[in-house]
């Protein structure tokens, strides 16, 4: 549970994009408890790259691997080129991401909230 | 006539079969060893050509070896040549020979010595060590001990479309995977030093193209100083093991997907039913019954073997899992229609919320109430098929308080948000004036969602 946690992502605009409604939910409101404005939740590239290429704010986003039987790459994509710093979530293992993305965080499901807090407060401070 | 063998030869008493014959091949001496050994008399020999005694194409190997022997300057030699004996009746004696040429003063050829050893035992124990070689799956193969192939075996052939003469020397990588060679030299290499050989290699199939996975094996022969003088090997078919080594890798990292993201989706149900329940007891109630409803759909699935599931199936089991099925409050009618594994959850989960709330507030909570559900599958104007699912209460007198978000708050975000998003449906739930009612809209066929 994060109640009681410092609001390490206090003002932060986070994307989240997860194509499982109940998880996406839940994700989005430890969010919220930490802090953030969470931006979504998106449950394909399609509606993600809606939301990154609709002049939303963005100063982090969660991306889970597989969204039904498309990929989420296109979106790490366009974060990376824009500068938006993000973590993968996935239930497969990290050989699942290509070596491209070999540098960023991973956070294996179910979702450790702090675990994915202090990769996004670190990745958000560099 | 009994001819009688003379004694007084000096190796009559040799216990080897032996023969001396004249210049010219004939017959002068012969030991009792000799006789019994082709099942002959001294009569039927004595004077006689020895090749007289040989199948054709022994003798004409004989009269080959004469020829060379005579023309050889000093005494000569000559061992082991393999030759056949005609005995009894249309018997073949295998032997192998070896001769010794004696010349006179002048240098002829004065006679010819020579010894007979039976080799039938031994051509046999051949015979079937390369019928077991010709009949193994395994293809073998043979090298000298700095690696280049001096054998082959006719499965190599087979499969390959490789000749023996063309697979010699480094010739056999011609059939290897032009991807696996440099690994197999790299094999090769550390195997001169090892003395031992173990890799996995594609080799060309000649009947279709295809390049087939095999474990290449060797085992390096020795001679007295320790120096590898020769390889044997084998290698072995190994592409359905791989294909299931392959297949097993996928289905072990989907089960572990679909384990932590099932633990995930647990994780975010206690989550949300902690956020609307007011006690714990509430909490424990409403959590261990969304797990069981998620425990089935579980269980479902594990007795089906494609993943797909029936639909009438997964009401069903919802239904008859709080309530009597023999009631007859219940109508279920629809057709045959396959749902996906991932969307099953969503949808057991919605049908959960809508049973649990008419247990406690609607349909099934009294004796009058009735419940029809039905879904049929439309085919809209631009081909796009879509099962049209409804779930309609009757006979209930709807309590006041009934819109509460406290009675149907959960169950209102699986039918309104969770499935419209997970499943691309809509969702209609409305309060009617005797009981709830519910339409759902999903597009098919269900994307079998890999929820990631």
């Amino acid at each position: 549970m994060v109640d009681g946690n410092p609001k390490t992502l206090e003002s932060r605009r986070i994307l989240v994009v997860e194509d499982d409604h109940t998880i996406a939910t839940n994700l989005a409101y430890s969010l919220q408890k930490l802090g953030a404005t969470v931006v979504g939740p998106a449950n394909s590239v399609a509606s993600a790259m809606l939301l990154i290429n609709g002049g939303e704010t963005l100063d982090a986003a969660v991306l889970d691997v597989h969204l039904g039987s498309e990929k989420v790459f296109p979106v790490a994509e366009a974060l990376l080129t824009r500068g938006i710093p993000f973590v993968f979530t996935t239930g497969y293992s990290a050989s699942s991401i290509p070596t491209a993305f070999a540098d960023q965080d991973l956070c294996e499901k179910p979702i450790d909230t702090r675990a994915l807090s202090r990769m996004l407060s670190a990745r958000l401070a560099n | 006539m009994h001819v009688r063998l003379n004694a007084a030869w000096p190796f009559h008493h040799l216990p080897v079969p032996v023969f001396q014959t004249d210049g010219n091949g004939r017959i002068e001496h012969v030991n009792r060893h000799w006789l019994r050994l082709l099942g002959k008399d001294a009569d039927e020999v004595l004077g006689r050509p020895l090749s007289s005694f040989m199948t054709a194409a022994a003798a004409r190997r004989h009269e080959l070896v004469l020829h060379e022997l005579v023309l050889r300057d000093t005494c000569g030699e000559l061992c082991g040549i393999d030759s056949e004996f005609a005995i009894g009746d249309g018997g073949i004696l295998s032997v192998s020979l070896s001769y010794s040429v004696e010349r006179d003063e002048t240098g002829a050829v004065a006679r010819i010595l020579g010894t007979v050893i039976d080799q039938t035992n031994r051509r046999a124990e051949a015979q079937r060590l390369k019928t077991i070689v010709d009949s193994v799956p395994q293809l073998m193969w043979r090298a000298t001990g700095d690696g280049n192939c001096t054998w082959t075996n006719p499965q190599w052939f087979e499969l390959t479309g490789q000749r023996l003469e063309a697979s010699l020397g480094q010739g056999w990588m011609n059939v290897v995977n032009p991807d696996d060679r440099p690994n197999g030299e790299r094999h090769w290499r550390t195997a001169l030093r090892d003395g031992v050989i173990d890799f996995e290699s594609r080799l060309h199939r000649q009947a279709d193209g295809a390049y087939i996975w095999h474990r290449v094996r060797g085992t390096a022969l020795r001679n007295a100083d320790g120096q590898i003088v020769e390889w044997i090997g084998t290698a072995v078919d190994i592409h359905e093991f791989k294909d299931m080594q392959q297949l097993q890798n996928v289905l072990l990292g989907e089960l572990q997907h679909r384990t932590r993201n099932l633990l995930a989706v647990v994780q975010a149900i206690s989550g949300k039913t902690l956020r609307r329940s007011a006690t714990l007891q509430e909490f424990a109630t409403k959590f261990d019954s969304r797990l069981s409803a998620l425990s089935r759909i579980q269980g479902l699935l594990a007795r089906t073997n494609n993943d797909t599931l029936d639909l009438k199936q997964l009401v069903e089991l919802e239904l008859d899992s709080h309530i009597d099925p023999n009631r007859g409050k219940v109508e279920i009618t629809g057709p045959a229609v396959g749902i996906g594994a991932a969307s099953g959850r969503t949808l057991i989960l919605a049908l959960h919320e809508l049973t649990t709330n008419a247990i406690k507030h609607g349909a099934l909570g009294r004796p009058e109430g009735r419940l029809a559900i039905g879904w049929n599958v439309v085919t809209d104007q631009g081909g796009a098929r879509q099962l049209s699912f409804e779930w309609r209460e009757s006979g209930v007198a709807m309590p006041p308080d009934a819109t509460d978000d406290t009675c149907f708050g959960f169950g209102r975000e699986i039918l309104e948000q969770t499935l419209p998003y997970d499943l691309n449906g809509s969702t209609q739930f409305q309060f009617g004036a005797d009981g709830v009612c519910c339409n759902i809209q999903i597009p098919l066929p269900f994307v079998e969602a890999q929820h990631g």
